[in-house]
């Protein structure tokens, strides 16, 4: 077998790639979905609210700001749910969040942790909305999850220690089942990381002189180790290079240097852009770092990719025999489109902390509309009030939300539910603004006013 | 507790109790099909173990006829169930009850050695190490096939590999440079318990049987030789090296398995290297010559469990010893 058959086996490829198209189908259907419940659930609570007026300082599940809600304008039409693009942004907001948070632990959460802990909220909010469940609950536990996946021993503590704000031990592990399940148990998420370590010691062989031609070229007796070694000297410096280097082009520690700055730049990328974009989901890990590594040195990636796959090369013979030279003639056009694409989405990223004007956006779209369509029955997941919650029950409330049978009118016990729900939710409006993952918007939107 | 079980399975006797986990016997209410059911108990401050998680990562990656399939994940409100291919026992109850005194026959040794052998080439090819292999965990069914189980300890590697725990691997399986307190090893642990394992299988009884660490090593050195800085390059600087080893001359091990062919011999010498970088690959030990006869013995083995499946029917009656290596 060859590594692509190896991935081929693997959770990731047969359950967490997708097409474009795919992709995106897959996301529309979550949020339609979604935005149904939410609807459902927001009447439901409103009709249980209506039924149990005589209590008349009941306060309104969805409205913030304790302005008085006018009963008119409740009614589920006037319900602004996320669009499947609004729900994307609020998600990477999180995963932005996941490198910020495993960088205040001392010592700081190691890359990789980090890396699978994003990716876990990435597959999660392939089939939930965070107006099911509110990303600021799901982030720590993903995180956490990823210590153990990853083979970082953490107790659950010492890890609620270092999550800012008021999230308890409990709050942490209160989605566990849930994100377990829905990342159907597959917890194995294969990093670019590795195949870039790779790539670089075989570059720094080969600058070395000692990397050997490709065993499919090596017939071919266009390459040895002191053409392929000269070929790497020879090449022209990267486009952003800094003007000192390109002086000594020559020297055999510049071209060391060139490669260990290659890494470092490539693994910049990997770690941000790779993590924050889609590129997980629609491509494999050799095709992020080369792509990632394209960016770094396109010049270097190039040389790389011509010491597997033979130079630049005329088209495919006309006698369409299967020779090494056919079949990487062939090859060949279609991976440069596939890693230009790949590197194209990389480009593209800017972290959202960078960009004010999208950062007002997402404080409009977290704090303001998500807040209101923040589905009532799944707002509170675990905490003080309530021990851990199986995902069996929280399936079965899912499917009594769409079966329905209750629109009639709230029993008795759903009331009481509701009661305790809005009763939780006002003491987290309170402790909101010293949460980070959910607070610090909302009170920079009321500053901001 | 009981009306929260999944109802899709119906839980029989309780088989053994598991390093983090108590598994029973179970069947699938729909088919009637056999699994095993291994409960993972959540009551600790962690949410679910990490081990578990664990090994449902590496079962939900490692799909191959030579390693135990895990089917399902079901969870109730406090326990965690990993529903597993049912396998009847485990290699070391297989040899107290099938063997002459233990020993099998060269058949069957031969055709357990390349599954042994090919689940733990899936595992490296997979770039998992398995890291406790033993005979309590290798499962053994009625049609004779066997397969890696208790993927608790296992770990994906990669590069480099180092900052390993050295506290893995039970006891008399545990390869010499872990005991001598390498943290880099690597493929190279699980084909020293093989080799321990394909000892075991000739003569019924462990190779190794050490009490502690140094008695390990000794029990090793006794037989395979105390190794010097001249035949194993870097050895003084393993932690647990000591300059004053009692000095033991290599033995021949056809002397301890009179039962092995010259071919088998070679085999297993090749795979109890002291030095990690001599020992062979799971890849490699399957295309040994010793292997070459694999296919008539084992349509001979076929025909011999037929005679046997035919004859234990009767007294068999569906008891089956506790395993406890899911």
């Amino acid at each position: 077998m060859i590594e692509d058959d190896f991935y081929r086996t693997s959770s990731q490829y047969r359950l967490w790639s997708f097409t474009t198209a795919s992709l995106q189908a897959q996301r529309a259907t979550t949020n339609a979905v979604a935005s149904d419940r939410v609807r459902a659930a927001i009447r439901r609570a409103q009709e249980a609210r209506r039924s149990a007026t005589s209590s008349a300082t009941g306060t309104p599940v969805p409205e913030v700001d304790g302005s008085t809600p006018n009963p008119a304008k409740g009614d589920e039409k006037a319900i602004e749910c996320l669009t499947p693009e609004e729900e994307q942004q609020t998600v990477s907001y999180y995963c932005e969040q996941i490198i910020q948070l495993g960088e205040a632990y001392k010592p700081p959460l190691p890359t990789i942790v980090r890396a699978t802990a994003i990716q876990y909220l990435r597959r999660f909010y392939l089939t939930n909305s965070p107006m099911t469940y509110h990303p600021k609950q799901i982030m720590p536990c993903a995180l956490f999850l990823a210590t153990k996946t990853d083979n970082y021993y953490m107790s659950l503590r010492q890890f609620a220690d270092g999550v800012p704000g008021d999230t308890t031990a409990e709050d942490i592990i209160a989605p566990e089942f849930l994100v377990m399940q829905s990342l159907r148990f597959t917890f194995d998420v294969r990093h670019p990381f590795r195949g870039l370590e790779g790539g670089i010691m075989e570059l720094q062989a080969l600058a070395a002189g000692q990397g050997p031609p490709a065993p499919h070229l090596a017939h071919t007796h266009t390459h040895t180790a002191e053409s392929l070694q000269r070929a790497l000297h020879a090449l022209p410096p990267p486009p952003n290079a800094p003007s000192t280097s390109t002086s000594s082009s020559s020297s055999s520690s510049s071209v060391t240097d060139r490669i260990a700055r290659a890494h470092h730049h490539t693994r910049e990328i990997l770690k941000s852009a790779a993590q924050i974009t889609d590129v997980y989901f629609l491509f494999t890990p050799a095709q992020i770092w080369l792509a990632a590594l394209r960016l770094a040195d396109p010049p270097l990636a190039g040389y790389y990719l011509d010491t597997k796959l033979g130079g630049g090369g005329g088209p495919a013979q006309p006698s369409g025999e299967a020779t090494p030279e056919n079949i990487l003639a062939v090859l060949r056009p279609k991976l440069l489109r596939t890693l230009a694409d790949c590197a194209a989405m990389l480009q593209a990223y800017k972290p959202l902390a960078s960009d004010p004007e999208r950062m007002k956006t997402l404080r409009r779209i977290i704090g303001k509309k998500l807040y209101h369509c923040q589905n009532p029955e799944k707002v509170h997941l675990g905490g003080a009030a309530q021990k851990r919650i199986p995902a069996a029950a929280l399936a079965a409330a899912a499917t009594t939300t769409t079966t329905g049978g209750v629109d009639s009118g709230a029993s008795e016990s759903e009331m009481e539910r509701l009661a305790k729900k809005r009763k939780l939710e006002t003491a987290a409006e309170h402790s909101g603004s010293k949460d980070i993952f959910g607070g610090e918007l909302v009170m920079q939107r009321t500053k901001e006013r | 507790m009981d009306k929260q079980q999944p109802s899709s399975f119906q839980q029989l006797e309780k088989l053994g109790e598991g390093t983090y986990a108590t598994v029973f016997k179970g069947r699938n209410r729909q088919t009637g099909e056999l699994v095993a059911l291994k409960e993972i108990h959540l009551d600790s401050e962690e949410g679910t173990p990490s081990t578990a998680i664990r090994e449902i990562s590496l079962m939900k990656e490692l799909k191959h006829e030579s390693i135990v399939s895990l089917y399902d994940v079901i969870h109730t409100e406090n326990k965690l169930m990993l529903v597993f291919e049912y396998m009847d026992k485990d290699l070391k109850k297989y040899m107290d009850t099938r063997g002459d005194r233990g020993q099998l026959d060269q058949a069957t040794i031969k055709s357990f050695m390349h599954q042994l052998l090919k689940g733990i080439a899936f595992c490296h090819e997979n770039r998992v190490l398995h890291r406790d292999l033993k005979p309590q965990n290798l499962l053994i069914n009625k049609k004779g096939q066997l397969k890696l189980g208790d993927f608790g300890l296992a770990r994906a590697f990669g590069i480099p590999v180092n900052t390993f725990s050295n506290e893995v691997v039970t006891l008399w399986y545990r390869a010499p440079d872990v005991l001598l307190g390498s943290r880099t090893y690597n493929t190279s642990i699980d084909i020293w318990s093989a080799g321990c394992i394909m000892a075991e299988l000739y003569t019924g009884r462990p190779l190794f049987p050490g009490t502690t660490n140094e008695d390990q090593l000794q029990k090793i050195f006794r037989l395979m030789g105390t190794p010097s800085e001249r035949s194993w390059p870097g050895i003084s600087q393993l932690p647990e090296y000591k300059s004053n080893f009692h000095v033991y001359a290599t033995q021949d091990l056809g002397l301890i398995l009179p039962q092995i062919d010259p071919l088998g011999l070679d085999l297993l010498n090749r795979m109890l290297q002291l030095r990690p970088e001599m020992r062979i690959s799971a890849h490699d030990a399957l295309q040994h010559p010793w292997f070459h006869d694999l296919p008539q013995l084992q349509a001979q083995l076929q025909q011999q469990q037929q005679q046997q499946q035919q004859q234990m029917s009767g007294a068999y009656g569906g008891m089956v010893p506790p395993q406890q290596a899911y």
